[in-house]
C-alpha cells in the first residue's frame, strides 16, 4: 500500500488504488510499529529540512548529507522513544544535533582555522555565484565554536525557545542563554572592528 | 546592557538571519526517490534485529554464567560468598555516586 503527504497541507494524498489517507502522526505510528513505507516518507518530507539545518550548523556542506543519514539511521534505532510533544522535523534535527556534537567529542583534533576559513570561502563563493548575498555575519558565525553557533541558529533562525533549545542539547536554560548572548556578542564586536579597519 | 548595544545586537541578528536564509536559498538539495529512502530502512531494520539477536544471545549467556558462579560459590564456598556480598554492597554504590559525578561535570563542560 503505497501512502504520500503533501508537502503543502501536510494532509496525505492517494498514489494509487488501494492506498490511504495518512497525516504525519499515523505515519509516525506505523513506523513505530516497523513499517518501513512509512518511514521512507517521513524521510522523503524531512529531508531537505534536515540537511539544510545541517549546513548551516557545521558550516560544512559535505559533511551535512553524511550527518543527515545518519540521522535517519539513528531515528529508526529510536523511533519508540519519539513521544509526539515536539514536532518529528525538531525530532529530527534534536539528533542530528547531538550527533555532531558526539562527532566533534570523539575526533577531539578540531578542524584547523584554516580550513575553516577555507570551507568558508567555498560556501561564499557558492553563495555568491547563486546571486545571493553573503554578509560578514556569516563568516564571523562559521568562526564561533560549534556549541555556541548551534545555539545562535536554532534560537534566531528556527525561532525555538530557550527552554525548547535546553532540552534539545540536554544543557540548563542558563547556559543556552550565556552562549546566544555571547555568540552575538562576539559577533557584534567582529564586525565592528572589521568596520573600524 | 546599553540601549546602543540592544539595537546593534537587533541589526546583528537581522543580519545573520539574512545570512542564514541565502544558504537555504543556495543549497537546494536534490530530491531522492522514496525507495533509496525505503531501502535504507529495510537495511537499517535487518541490521537492528540482528543487532538484538546477537545482544540477547550475550545477555543470555553472561546471565547463565554469574548465576552459575553464584550458586557454585554459595554452595561451595558460603563464606566467600557473603565476603562478596558484602564487598559489593559498599563498592556498587561507590562506583554509581563517581560515575553520576562524572557525567554531570561532562554535562556542565
Amino acid at each position: 500500500m503505497l501512502i504520500r503527504i503533501t508537502t503543502s497541507t501536510k494532509k496525505t494524498v492517494p498514489l494509487n488504488q488501494g492506498e490511504m489517507y495518512l497525516g504525519e502522526k499515523d505515519l509516525i505510528e506505523r513506523a513505530k510499529r516497523g513499517d518501513s513505507e512509512a518511514f521512507a516518507l517521513l524521510f522523503k518530507e524531512n529531508y531537505s529540512f534536515l540537511v539544510k539545518y545541517l549546513i548551516k550548523v557545521t558550516m560544512k556542506p559535505d559533511v551535512a548529507e553524511d550527518l543527515a543519514q545518519e540521522t535517519m539511521i539513528k531515528c529508526i534505532e529510536k523511533i519508540k522513544l519519539y513521544n509526539g510533544k515536539s514536532k518529528f522535523s525538531s525530532w529530527l534535527i534534536t539528533i542530528a544535533t547531538n550527533l555532531y556534537i558526539d562527532s566533534l567529542r570523539r575526533k577531539k583534533r578540531e578542524t584547523s582555522w584554516k580550513n575553516q576559513e577555507r570551507v568558508l570561502q567555498k560556501m561564499k563563493w557558492r553563495i555568491e555565484s547563486h546571486n545571493e548575498d553573503w554578509n560578514d555575519a556569516l563568516k564571523v558565525l562559521g568562526n564561533l565554536p560549534e556549541e555556541m553557533r548551534i545555539s545562535v541558529v536554532l534560537k534566531h533562525y528556527y525561532g525555538y525557545s530557550y527552554l525548547e533549545i535546553s532540552e534539545m542539547l540536554g544543557i540548563a536554560q542558563g547556559t543556552v542563554k550565556s552562549r546566544i548572548h555571547n555568540g552575538i556578542v562576539a559577533i557584534r564586536k567582529e564586525l565592528t572592528r572589521d568596520e573600524e579597519r | 546592557m546599553k540601549k546602543g548595544e540592544i539595537d546593534a545586537d537587533k541589526i546583528v541578528i537581522k543580519e545573520i538571519y539574512k545570512g542564514l536564509e541565502s544558504i537555504d536559498k543556495t543549497y537546494q538539495v536534490d530530491s531522492i526517490d522514496i525507495k533509496w529512502f525505503a531501502q535504507l530502512v529495510e537495511n537499517e531494520q535487518a541490521l537492528l534485529k540482528k543487532k538484538f539477536r546477537r545482544d540477547l544471545l550475550a545477555f543470555l549467556l553472561i546471565a547463565l554464567f554469574i548465576l552459575s558462579m553464584v550458586f557454585i560459590t554459595l554452595l561451595e564456598a558460603p563464606i566467600l560468598f557473603i565476603i562478596c556480598q558484602v564487598i559489593l554492597t559498599i563498592v556498587i554504590p561507590i562506583i554509581a555516586y563517581y560515575l553520576q559525578q562524572h557525567k554531570q561535570r561532562v554535562v556542565h563542560q
